[in-house]
């Protein structure tokens, strides 16, 4: 098999109404999931997804870590709030993608699609 | 200063096992620890997760230090040398290092004469369909490792016995733990990660 892709990417995402820190969460799952399901492999990822966000106003970090298709790993900085009630209203991504098997351009496509779906329509 | 060098496959669990013992060498705050962070891609994610750990981090960006910035590894090991001195040095390589390359490359240019180990982190939940399609990577990735812990063992199931006698054939007498970086590592782990005899 060739070399693996590499696909880093950060992105800024507002959102219309505020989002509840666990609805927040849920959707980066989603995001993540919905990445892993389409450069997956018997289940399994040939490599690995990683995404960090953080939350601007007060410099929240979750990070989550996706390597096969039945688990989602994080990890919060301890100011990340579950409970937090107030809601978020913008988010910094970095998305990494490290894979064999698929092309760049393939893996781009891949995420902005997931983007698109799980962050930024809804 | 001791250097642990810290590789295995991507998303194996290497940054998870090195969180956790930094904050076990420190927690009595007789020793410090700096971490040498290498990812490839371009915006460092793994760095920033040790560095809200409360740990010193000197991320190399960009490449693989075991074959791509193999100098920029060197010089950053040697600055910490001299400015940190650290009791432990930890290098978490990327992914698609090879663990003995990178050990014989410190061994050869480190003018410190720190004493360097090398620890492979297996993924036990993926061993066999890794080794079925990328089998030269990681087979070359716990050769010539000087301690294998095989890991994510609360999701492997009974295939973990099968994935350990598999790396056994590989690896020889060298010892093979097998842990669950998601939850707390355990005391006997750490004392064997440390033990440089």
């Amino acid at each position: 098999m060739s070399d693996a892709t590499v696909f880093s990417q950060s992105r800024q995402i507002a959102f219309s109404t505020p989002a509840a820190m666990v609805d927040l969460e849920r959707l980066l799952k989603e995001f993540l999931l919905g990445v892993g399901e389409a450069l997956s492999y018997n289940g399994i990822i040939l490599g690995h997804i990683k995404v960090m966000a953080k939350i601007p106003a007060g410099g929240e970090l979750l990070f989550l870590s996706l390597t096969r298709l039945d688990q989602v790993d994080s990890k919060a900085s301890p100011a990340w709030n579950r409970a937090e009630d107030a809601g978020v209203d913008s988010l910094e991504l970095t998305i990494n993608v490290l894979v064999f098997g698929y092309s760049r351009k393939t893996v781009e496509t891949v995420v902005n699609t997931a983007l698109q779906r799980a962050l930024i329509q809804g | 200063m001791h250097i642990l060098l810290f590789g295995g496959f991507l998303g194996s669990g290497k940054t998870s096992v090195i969180l956790q013992l930094a904050k076990r060498i420190t927690a009595s705050g007789q020793e410090t620890v700096a971490i040498i962070e290498n990812e490839i891609g371009e915006d460092g994610i793994d760095d920033i997760l040790l560095s809200a750990g409360g740990f010193t981090v000197k991320p190399l960006f960009g490449g693989c230090v075991c074959c791509q910035i193999t100098s920029d590894l060197v010089s950053a090991v040697d600055e910490i040398s001299r400015t940190l001195n650290p009791d432990w040095l930890i290098i978490e390589m990327t992914g698609l290092a090879v663990p003995g390359n990178v050990a014989k490359l410190i061994r050869r240019y480190d003018a410190s004469g720190a004493k360097c180990k090398t620890i492979t982190i297996v993924d036990a939940g993926r061993w066999a369909e890794l080794k079925e399609v990328l089998e030269p990577l990681v087979v070359s990735q716990v050769q010539e490792s000087n301690l294998i812990i095989v890991n994510k063992a609360d999701i492997a199931g009974p295939d973990i016995e099968t994935t350990i006698a598999d790396v056994r054939t590989i690896v020889g007498q060298v010892t093979i733990l097998t842990a669950s970086a998601a939850g707390q590592l355990p005391p006997e782990l750490f004392e064997e990660v440390i033990n440089l005899e």
